[in-house]
């Protein structure tokens, strides 16, 4: 992951941490999301990161994304340079 | 014993697509609450306008009347289009689940193929890149039409409005499916209209000062039948939130009611408590609730604790704990089949308190320590029944299965004659679900295709289930109770699966300590095993719902994998536990063969191995090499 990634990556998890309440460690950077998040956390957690960087995520992009890593790549490369952390 | 509703009225059109052109002349309409609270009104006028433009597009592409048209839409403006086009057009909706997201697409895949065959649609309707995830079920289903953009139908410059019979089929939702893979329920438009006549005559809109704000999934019938056809043939105001923006921000539901002066709305109990438990206190900040006068709960249990939670939470903001009333009801029956009669009293609901060894024993409702729901009376039209094992009519205060009459329920599966000859009997549905009358009111208490068999006696897992909701550092709501057969055992036994909290600190064995002792201590009974699973483990339905009957059977075959790491030291700590269990197996079977009731395992010195408690591993690598010997809970 690139630099910026990586400050996206740690803002998705804060988000999950913080304004989501999903409590628990960090999930690790390449397992699979569905493994670690049931569908409400899941779908939740999308919602407040699309909100967050003021990008929509279509359908078929999200599902390409399984891992932190991955979401983190897509949001970086989708959201406009002055909201990324 | 037999619970009747009051008569239906006359009816007010022959069906619900008759009552779109007299909505188009009301000013009231839908408004559209994105995830900011940026409002879209479209009035019922514009509604219709566009559904008849929709009808024409969708009779252009080679739609005919009686056609299934599947629809995968998230809430928003263009799933209105497509179902009210498809009844324009003369077609029959079929509202499937728009997927689900960062991950687990190879389940969905399959589950929405399925559901695009059995429904015999022509054409799947879909937008953006929900269309584009679509190809690959598509491609398996094969739909003739193929799967059409949203965006099409509303640009049509043509119109179309033909109006159905009332022995027409109007509506093919699936069955969201707690113990059984998912079942297209077909609905005839005469059925949904005397469900929507049935409704209004319960909630007594009035038109002057009544509004409906809706949360609710567009894919299922709380939210389709009872929020968005209720809403449009009263007609009135109805205000819909998209159910993911309530899922990320629940405090969207409170406020769209304090704006919009909303009065009516409908949730799981579940959602009651995630308001209670999420919505912080800045967003209720000079609130008024006081105009919701009904907040319907159903779709799941009911839970007493969950409702007096919301109460108090959102009392302080002049919500009246009176409006919360239980519902019961299935999607085979076109939604609802009882209400609790609102209260007025200004409490949230109280629960009869029945001793549930009576209750699974003997099948009599007496005091006890159990608190279960009343979910009211019949609604219009419908008639409620519950009998014996041997279809007798079982008396007040009695256990029985429950089965429904009434005009709205449904023709049957669609293309499943055998499923529907189990399900509908002489007119009669079997809800498959258990409960009993008392004061005239009917108490859902589990299903009978779920029961667990402990001792002889029978029990709802639930009863098994709620008291682990206290338990710390396990998740609320995320556990099952099922009856299995252990090799060693000497008959059925009660497995429980529960999932873990997120921030529980405790480990596996301590957690299954608490829980064994929560359901020991509520119901008297011993768990066989219990186990721990890692949150999200467990199968769900669409709408979230455990499936028990999966569960057991993930288990039994071993494949209840919790999604954690496996690391070498584990791999060696679970080898060493397993040689110990067989040991402890061996003597097991030994002091088995002694069926003498055994003192509670806490009381006695040197911990909980006994005969009719052992330690979860040894039931698990008994049950992991003899898959074959043990018995399937669901027939």
């Amino acid at each position: 992951m690139t630099e910026r990634e990586q400050r996206v990556a740690d803002e998705i998890v804060r988000i999950a941490l913080e304004e989501l309440r999903l409590d628990g460690a960090p999930p690790p950077r390449d397992a699979p999301l569905a493994g670690q998040l049931d569908s409400l956390a899941l779908l939740s957690l999308v919602v407040a990161v699309e909100d967050r960087f003021r990008i929509v995520l279509p359908d078929d992009d999200a599902a390409g994304a399984r891992t932190l890593e991955d979401f983190a790549r897509l949001v970086a490369a989708r959201a406009a340079p002055e909201v990324l952390p | 014993m037999i619970l009747r509703g009051p008569p239906l009225p006359a009816p007010r059109w022959p069906t619900l697509v008759h009552a779109l052109a007299p909505a188009a002349d009301d000013p009231s309409g839908v408004t559209y609450v994105d995830l900011h609270e940026r409002e879209t009104f479209l009035a019922w006028g514009e509604v219709f306008a566009r559904a008849e433009r929709a009808a024409a597009a969708l009779a252009d592409l080679g739609i005919a009347p009686g056609d299934r048209v599947a629809i995968v839409l998230r809430t928003g403006p263009a799933f209105l289009d497509a179902f009210l086009g498809a009844w324009l057009a003369g077609a029959v909706p079929v509202p499937l689940y728009p997927p689900v997201r960062l991950g687990r697409m190879d389940e969905y895949t399959e589950a929405t193929a399925r559901m695009i065959a059995l429904s015999g649609a022509r054409v799947v309707v879909s937008a953006g890149g929900t269309r584009r995830i679509l190809g690959a079920a598509v491609e398996r289903a094969r739909p003739p039409l193929g799967c059409l953009d949203a965006g099409r139908l509303a640009a049509g410059a043509g119109r179309l409005a033909r109006l159905p019979a009332p022995e027409d089929l109007g509506l093919v939702q699936f069955s969201s499916g707690s113990t059984v893979d998912p079942k297209p329920v077909a609905l005839t438009h005469g059925a949904l209209r005397a469900m929507a006549d049935a409704l209004v005559l319960e909630a007594r809109p009035d038109r002057s000062r009544d509004a409906l704000v809706s949360w609710l999934p567009l894919y299922h019938d709380m939210g389709l039948i009872g929020c968005l056809l209720g809403a449009m043939t009263y007609p009135g105001p109805l205000v819909l939130i998209a159910p993911e923006h309530f899922l990320a921000r629940p405090a969207l539901w409170p406020r769209a009611m304090a704006r919009h002066r909303g009065s009516i709305s409908a949730a799981p109990s579940f959602a009651y408590a995630y308001v209670a438990d999420r919505v912080r206190p800045a967003d209720l900040h000079g609130l008024s609730l006081a105009s919701w006068r009904l907040a319907l709960d159903g779709a799941e249990p009911v839970s007493a604790d969950g409702l007096r939670r919301f109460a108090a939470r959102l009392a302080p903001h002049g919500f009246d704990p009176g409006a919360l009333v239980p519902v019961y009801g299935l999607s085979e029956a076109a939604l609802a089949v009882t209400f609790a009669r609102p209260g007025g009293t200004g409490a949230a609901p109280e629960g009869r308190r029945v001793d549930p060894v009576r209750l699974a024993r003997d099948g009599e409702a007496v005091p006890g320590s159990r608190e279960v729901i009343s979910v009211g009376t019949p609604v219009a039209g419908v008639e409620v029944a519950l009998r014996g094992r041997g279809g007798e009519e079982v008396g007040e205060g009695r256990l029985g299965r429950i089965y429904v009459r009434g005009p709205a329920v449904m023709r049957g599966y669609l293309g499943d004659a055998e499923g529907t000859a189990r399900a509908l009997r002489r007119g009669w549905l079997d809800t498959g679900d258990l409960g009993f009358v008392v004061g005239g009111e009917l108490y859902v208490h589990g299903r009978a295709k779920d029961v667990v068999i402990v001792r002889g006696a029978n029990h709802a897992p639930d009863e098994f289930e709620a008291p682990l909701a206290a338990v710390p550092g396990l998740r609320p709501g995320c556990a099952v109770a099922a009856g299995f057969t252990p090799e060693a055992a000497g008959g059925e036994a009660l497995l429980v699966l529960a999932e873990r909290a997120r921030d529980a600190g405790e480990e596996d064995g301590v957690l299954e300590a608490c829980a064994r002792r929560a359901v020991l201590e509520a119901t008297g009974i011993a768990p066989h095993t219990v186990r721990v699973l890692a949150p999200g483990t467990l199968p769900r339905t669409s709408s979230g719902k455990l499936r028990r009957g999966e569960a057991l059977r993930r288990f039994q075959a071993g494949q209840l994998a919790p999604p954690r790491p496996v690391s070498a030291l584990r791999l060696a700590l679970e080898a060493a536990r397993s040689q110990l269990a067989y040991a402890r197996a061996r003597i097991r079977r030994k002091i088995c063969r002694s069926p003498s009731p055994s003192p509670r395992p806490e009381e006695r010195p040197g911990g909980p191995i006994t005969g009719f408690s052992p330690r979860p591993m040894d039931a698990l690598v008994q049950l992991e090499r003899s898959p074959g010997r043990t018995r399937e809970q669901d027939p």
